[in-house]
């Protein structure tokens, strides 16, 4: 089903962030290729989302992830807009962790990154516009004790977004971070925040409607750090 | 207008023929809309589009750096105009020198019009913003105000002063329902007198005003599950 439609390959599609942004792709009118490992969940969102298509794979083999990008290639066309959105995370101190689980993170984060940007990027210069929006957090900018096996992956994440702006951007192809410092509102942190009221959370939706935004800003104002939280987020 | 954001008012500080002017007419769709800067001509003029558009304008002279012509211009808007929704603090000026070749006046002429004028007026404001639990404030910075060119001894302190106070007054004001932003403007502006300092410029190396104004526009609608205290903007070639 090759589309005239512009194409959008989203990863870490799940039941959160992932979702909305491919709602608000399709909305906009976006085909949208959506990448997760979960293959039921993506299932159900291609059923609900029109335009929106299941690509199953784990980012962080370089093998799978360069077959799905043939196939959206194929199916869909060249993607306009990525929107790196799969996250590895993981709790503990530096010497608590698992040394393999900060790894593991830095694939997820850093590396599918590089990946996705290398192979995606060449068609979006010679087009002369496209863009590509990683999501991160607080963890790109600050290490806290517990986070030893995520944050310094979500700080590589975001230095290698700037170095690809800087590259691509001049060529027209607009690189941003979006940096979400908030409880995003999710059946299990609802579970677990049972006590936090409704305007604690930052709503899916909401950071979809942002990564939007950027991805379509006009060329002479275009901006790479983008932080959102609630109002009253304490920061 | 927009029914978005029909009947509420919007202040514009510092109204010259670039962003400020783009801003008024940006705000000046939706809301009902005061520009106010020193010189008469500008704000006059604009003023003048946005009613004949069918829009509210009210223009008024008034000094960013005295306190008193803050406040009864403050006033003013408030009387004619109603409490305002969203204060946008761009004054401009921005001279350019070293530190010897900077007089101790030009600093501090530089520092009371961005950052004590941005102090005065949100002072204004806020009490008002605070009773009704909504409210933005909008604040134009520059690259100064996080990587200054050495040439920038007067300019590069008034905006990190800026920078911080809209820091300071997100962390005091957000979680009070008040929207507080720094929109970091990262690159050369397209207006005629940055046109004939830069002859050499193309279209495409600087940031339209019109761009500009929509970003302010974005800002002060997001969703406040979702706000942003500090945002950069530049043209796509522009190096940083």
């Amino acid at each position: 089903m090759s589309s005239s439609k512009p194409v959008a390959l989203v990863t870490g599609v799940g039941p959160g962030t992932g979702a909305a942004i491919a709602r608000r792709f399709a909305q906009g009118g976006y085909a949208v290729a959506m990448l997760a490992r979960n293959r039921e969940r993506l299932g159900a969102l291609e059923r609900e989302i029109t335009d929106a298509r299941a690509y199953p794979c784990d980012v962080t083999d370089q093998a799978q992830l360069d077959r799905v990008i043939d196939a959206v290639h194929a199916e869909l066309g060249a993607p306009k807009v990525l929107v790196h959105n799969a996250v590895g995370g993981a709790f503990g101190n530096f010497l608590e962790i698992d040394p393999e689980v900060l790894n593991r993170n830095f694939q997820v984060n850093t590396m599918a990154l590089l990946y996705l940007a290398r192979r995606l990027t060449p068609a979006m210069v010679e087009a002369g516009e496209g863009a590509i929006i990683a999501t991160g957090n607080t963890s790109a900018l600050r290490g806290k004790a517990n986070y030893a096996g995520f944050a310094p992956s979500k700080a590589a994440q975001r230095i290698l977004a700037e170095s690809i702006a800087r590259e691509v951007g001049p060529k027209g192809v607009h690189v941003a971070y979006v940096l979400i410092d908030a409880v995003i509102d999710l059946e299990w942190t609802r579970k677990r925040f049972a006590d936090a009221p409704e305007d604690f959370f930052i709503k899916p939706a909401a950071i979809a409607e942002e990564v939007w935004h950027v991805a379509h800003q006009e060329r002479c104002a275009w901006s790479f750090n983008v932080e959102l939280r609630p109002f009253r987020e304490t920061w | 207008m927009s029914d978005t954001a029909s009947g509420k008012v919007c202040a514009v500080v510092g109204v010259g023929e670039g962003l400020g002017a783009a801003l008024a007419r940006r705000f000046g769709a939706g809301y009902r809309t005061a520009l106010i800067a020193r010189s008469g001509e500008i704000i006059n003029k604009v003023a003048s589009e946005i009613k004949a558009a069918g829009g509210v304008a009210l223009a008024i002279q008034s000094d960013a750096t005295v306190e008193s012509e803050i406040k009864s211009t403050h006033e003013q808007v408030a009387r004619e105009l109603g409490p305002v929704e969203i204060l946008i603090f761009n004054g401009g000026r921005r001279p350019i020198g070293r530190l010897m070749e900077t007089t101790p006046d030009v600093f501090e002429q530089t520092w009371r019009l961005h950052a004590l004028g941005a102090f005065l007026w949100s002072r204004q404001v806020v009490p008002q913003m605070l009773q009704r639990g909504s409210g933005s404030i909008l604040i134009t910075g520059a690259t100064a105000g996080i990587r200054p060119w050495p040439n920038s001894a007067a300019f590069a302190p008034a905006k990190f002063a800026v920078r911080g106070l809209a820091q300071v007054m997100a962390r005091d004001l957000h979680p009070q329902g008040i929207h507080v932003a720094y929109v970091n403007v990262d690159g050369g502006i397209d207006m005629p007198l940055l046109r004939e300092m830069r002859p050499q410029a193309q279209d495409e190396d600087l940031l339209k005003p019109s761009a500009i104004a929509d970003a302010f526009w974005y800002l002060a609608h997001q969703d406040r599950s979702a706000w942003s205290h500090e945002l950069d903007l530049r043209p796509f070639k522009e190096n940083f």
